[in-house]
């Protein structure tokens, strides 16, 4: 605007003096102002033109270039194609897994002061993380002892909350059961209503936005929790949802004063405090769990507890802890294929720019600079990487379902619900990456635009090193394939194949005479070989344990461990596959008998270490009940895949008063098959009992590898993808070099080369690039650290397969040029 | 005598030639190239505007606003370094061309 009002201004000077001299001169003063006007001609076009010398070159120039790059693109579509799609794999994989990690890793919650926030844990010997799991008194005894925070809350989660919302039917739903001071210390403010107060003696709940949004009508009311009457007195803010990341609260409930389970913890660092102070505090203020615990509890591991604080402002650290490391993995393998396609693109690049050294060479010499042409190669590679990254960011929707709903598929207790889609920090990721991209792949040709020897050889090394990469994401594949596999094929003790679980809710409707009929109707439905009822199904993940006394068995106190306990009927190991060692099976007739237990063969071992454990007596800890054992059975694994089997005691659910609700049935035939069948002789003879649950033992264990399988997945894409993105890189390299050689090679025919000799010739080159690049990518993949297994395998059949497809990659362009006409070509020239 | 268009590519070094005396405002430089051409050279003000601020831009000459003697605001260009030197490089090619047009047209008949 200030340059317009210059020239303006300039002109009507250069006017003002022409009119005067004119008039100097003797001219009638109107008559030269319109003579002085006319000697300018065109005044607005004037103006427009001087204008136009400080804005136009510059825009005029980037508008050209851009015209050129998408004629340019227009005329090669097959090329233009395979950039733009292995551009929006690579770029949609990256953003969508950088949208996750900054959810689940990065993202703070949207709260006051998110950096202060922490979260007291401790762990158990052997479990893999820290947890929160703290009794009232050392929540108050840290709470009033402590000199590092500045306050201290207490919640525990509730995933089955039976809520009933305006006298309606009740449904299950995650509720936290709150310390009065729980919101304020977690620092939000309540969109409407008011937080929970400290008067509040458990009456009052704060719900969440999306729970609002479903009952506008909640707010002031009454509602049924666990059969009790709260008010929801407040909504949260619509971005809070709750401090269990990937496990969204629906409402927070004060808790009731007097209730004594157990609680995670929350605070805030004391203003001056650090995270290490904090810390070392810890340490004895953990000592009075430790002296509560062992008081009432004889488990000699206590003593080995780890206290610590953790940083918490980005929410509980637990999602953290089980997928940091898997999409730490997966994203170094999605950027490893964002290189890959990069490099692809700058050897395809590179080779356009060498065919287009004429076309450069002319621009040149009508004038054009060099930077102008090293603009103009760049601008065709970001508009490559621009229109990439949009397709991509279109990917990562698709691609951010398909990881959560993987982060979804795991089992009920570790299940991760994660409302997710990119979002403006995605699109801002996605847009670093493409300008990244687009000036990594760009450089090559860009300084190729002068004419240099060096150039065929990065042409080769640049497919060299497609190779290497190639090799790299396949060993990864083929790592994760082994590992997954593996996993599949441990030995767990029972038999996972042609399992159907079913869990009822066990509460109404549910009890023994039911549940002996339901076992018959169900074992007379055709293709069962046998049905039976279980507490805890193998790697549900969740289990009971206790520590047990045997009669004549004294043990070192600090050695005594517990005893994982199961309850079941009849034909139970039959139905999982368990081989009876000794002794005989549980009985329908054990009902109202001596109390019988069957123990596995590893407490067998450790309690009987020199007698048999058949008509040995147990009982637990603090109870007097006494069971007598009449069968071992082998071991098997209930919470993990990779624990090693736990001493397990199980005992006949008919001997209870309450008889256990999940029903686990062999097949002869597809478990799918009689599912349907399973549900209705449920609900006929179960009458109003709630079907929970209905799947296979096979997917039970597969839910209970989530993060194992998200790798695997992922680097099976990505591993098939950068195979073929190599594949396109040699075919793209030969096709290219064929067609630049083809009088030479017409020469080299007429003077007697036979087809087989040019043949080899081309082959030998791609062979030679690939032995190149698989000799670095093999020595890269072995040298990876954190593998979970050895990678020695896995990186030979990379190898063997990268083999493979560059040779038949190669062979289209070869053959094309052994059939190379001689006296054709040597026309062509 | 009947006045000639400037050849193109003449009217920057004309400009740089005339304010080699001094700053000037545009009205001045077209009066100094016409008079100094003795009214041969018509310098038209559409092309003079763009060129003074092209070679502005280039770096070749400044500019600042000021007074005429009869107190008319207006912009007053004046030659850079750089601009001196083009003009020397310009002069030398002008010099270099004019010789070997002279040289064909004294040869040819």
């Amino acid at each position: 605007m200030k340059r317009d009002d210059e020239i303006n201004d300039e002109i009507q000077a250069h006017l003002n003096m022409a009119i005067r001299d004119r008039i100097e001169r003797g001219e009638d003063p109107r008559e030269a102002e319109a003579a002085a006007r006319r000697e300018f001609g065109n005044l607005a076009r004037l103006k427009e033109e001087t204008r136009s010398v400080w804005i136009v070159p510059w825009l005029e120039s980037v508008a050209q270039d851009l015209q050129y790059a998408i004629r340019g693109f227009r005329r090669s579509p097959g090329f233009t194609a395979v950039a733009i799609a292995s551009l929006a794999l690579g770029i949609g994989a990256n953003t969508a897994l950088f949208t996750i990690a900054n959810a689940v890793l990065l993202k703070m919650l949207p709260v006051r002061n998110p950096h202060e926030i922490i979260e007291l844990l401790q762990q158990y010997p052997g479990e893999p993380r820290g947890n929160g799991y703290w009794s009232v008194p050392s929540f108050e005894h840290f709470r009033d002892n402590n000199h590092v925070f500045s306050a201290l809350a207490g919640f525990s989660r509730d995933n089955r909350a039976q809520v009933a919302i305006g006298g309606g039917e009740s449904v299950f739903m995650a509720a936290d059961h709150v310390t009065p001071n729980f919101l304020e210390v977690i620092g939000i403010a309540p969109t409407l209503g008011r937080l929970i107060g400290p008067g509040d003696n458990g009456q009052t709940a704060v719900v969440s936005w999306s729970l609002y949004q479903r009952y506008p009508s909640i707010l002031g009311q009454q509602v049924a929790l666990d059969k009790r009457s709260i008010t929801v007195v407040g909504v949260a803010p619509a971005a809070f949802r709750g401090f269990l990341i990937g496990s969204p609260t629906d409402l927070w409930v004060s808790r009731t004063p007097g209730l004594d389970s157990r609680m995670a913890i929350v605070g805030r660092l004391a203003p001056k405090a650090t995270l290490e102070q904090a810390h070392a505090e810890f340490q004895s203020l953990g000592r009075f769990t430790v002296e509560e615990l062992t008081r009432t509890r004889s488990d000699p591991q206590w003593k080995r507890v780890k206290f610590f604080v953790d940083f918490a402002g980005n929410g509980s650290g637990n999602l953290r802890g089980r997928f940091g490391k898997p999409i730490a993995i997966v994203m170094s393998i999605a950027g490893l294929l964002l290189l890959i396609a990069c490099v692809n693109l700058a050897s395809m690049l590179l080779a356009r720019a060498a065919s287009r050294q004429r076309e450069m060479s002319i621009r040149a010499g009508l004038g054009a600079s060099r930077t102008r042409l090293i603009r103009q190669v760049l601008t065709e590679s970001l508009l490559l990487s621009g229109t990439g990254a949009s397709v991509g960011f279109g990917v990562s929707y698709i691609a951010v379902s398909a990881v959560t709903a993987i982060m979804a598929s795991g089992r009920v207790h570790e299940r991760v619900v994660l409302d997710l889609k990119p979002d403006a920090d995605s699109l801002l990721f996605t847009a670093a990456v493409a300008i990244v991209t687009g000036l990594l792949f760009g450089l090559a040709p860009a300084l190729s635009t002068k004419p240099s020897r060096g150039i065929r050889r990065l042409g080769d090394a640049l497919v060299a090193a497609q190779v290497a990469i190639a090799v790299v994401l396949l060993a990864a594949s083929a790592l994760y394939t082994g590992y997954i596999a593996d996993l599949r094929n441990l030995d767990l003790g029972f038999n996972r194949e042609n399992v159907v679980l079913m869990q009822l809710d066990g509460s109404r409707g549910h009890n023994k005479p039911r549940a002996v009929e339901l076992i018959r109707r169900l074992e007379a439905i055709p293709g069962v070989r046998s049905a039976s009822i279980v507490a805890v199904s193998p790697i549900q993940g969740a289990g009971a344990s206790r520590m047990v006394l045997v009669d004549g068995f004294t043990e070192d106190p600090d050695a005594r461990r517990y005893t994982s306990l199961n309850w079941v009927t009849p034909r139970y190991f039959e139905s999982l596959g368990i081989p009876l060692l000794e002794g005989r099976d549980f009985r329908f007739d054990d009902e109202g008998r001596q109390r019988v237990a069957v123990v596995s063969q590893s407490f067998a071992r450790h309690y009987f270490p020199s007698r048999n454990a058949i008509g040995g007596h147990v009982r637990f800890e603090g109870r007097t009940t006494v069971y007598e054992i009449v069968g071992v059975v082998a071991d098997a694994k209930y919470l993990e895949l990779k624990e090693t089997p736990p001493r397990t005691m199980y005992m006949n659910t008919l001997q209870d008063q309450n008889i256990v609700s999940q029903y686990v049935i062999r097949t002869a035939i597809e478990p799918e098959a009689i599912v349907n069948e399973v549900r209705r002789s449920a609900k006929e003879v179960a009458l109003d009992a709630r079907i929970e649950r209905v799947t296979t033992l096979a997917d039970q264990l597969d839910a209970s590898i989530v993060p194992e399988r998200l790798i695997a997945q992922f680097a099976n894409l990505f591993g098939a993808l950068g195979g073929l993105i190599a594949a396109i890189g040699i075919y793209g390299l030969l096709a290219f070099t064929v067609a630049r050689r083809t009088s030479e090679i017409g020469l080299r025919m007429a003077l007697g080369a036979t087809q087989g000799n040019v043949l080899t010739m081309i082959l030998r080159q791609a062979l030679l690039i690939t032995v190149a690049g698989v000799a670095i990518g093999a020595t890269v993949a072995v040298q990876v650290p954190g593998l979970p297994a050895k990678v020695a395998t896995p990186a030979a059949i990379a190898v063997a397969a990268m083999l493979v497809i560059t040779l038949a990659a190669a062979y289209i362009p070869a053959r094309r040029a052994a059939r190379i006409e001689p006296v054709q070509a040597l026309r062509y020239e | 005598m009947p006045k000639l268009d400037l050849l193109q590519g003449t009217l920057d070094m004309l400009i740089l030639q005339t304010l080699r005396w001094g700053p000037c405002h545009g009205y001045a430089i077209a009066i100094a190239i016409r008079a100094g051409s003795g009214e041969v050279l018509q310098v038209e003000t559409g092309s003079l505007y763009p060129a003074l601020h092209r070679l502005e831009k280039r770096g070749w000459l400044k500019a600042h606003w000021g007074e005429t003697e009869q107190k008319q605001r207006a912009k007053f260009y004046e030659l850079t370094a750089p601009g001196r030197k083009q003009l020397a490089n310009e002069q030398s090619r002008w010099a270099a061309l004019t010789a070997a047009i002279a040289r064909l047209a004294e040869v040819k008949p």
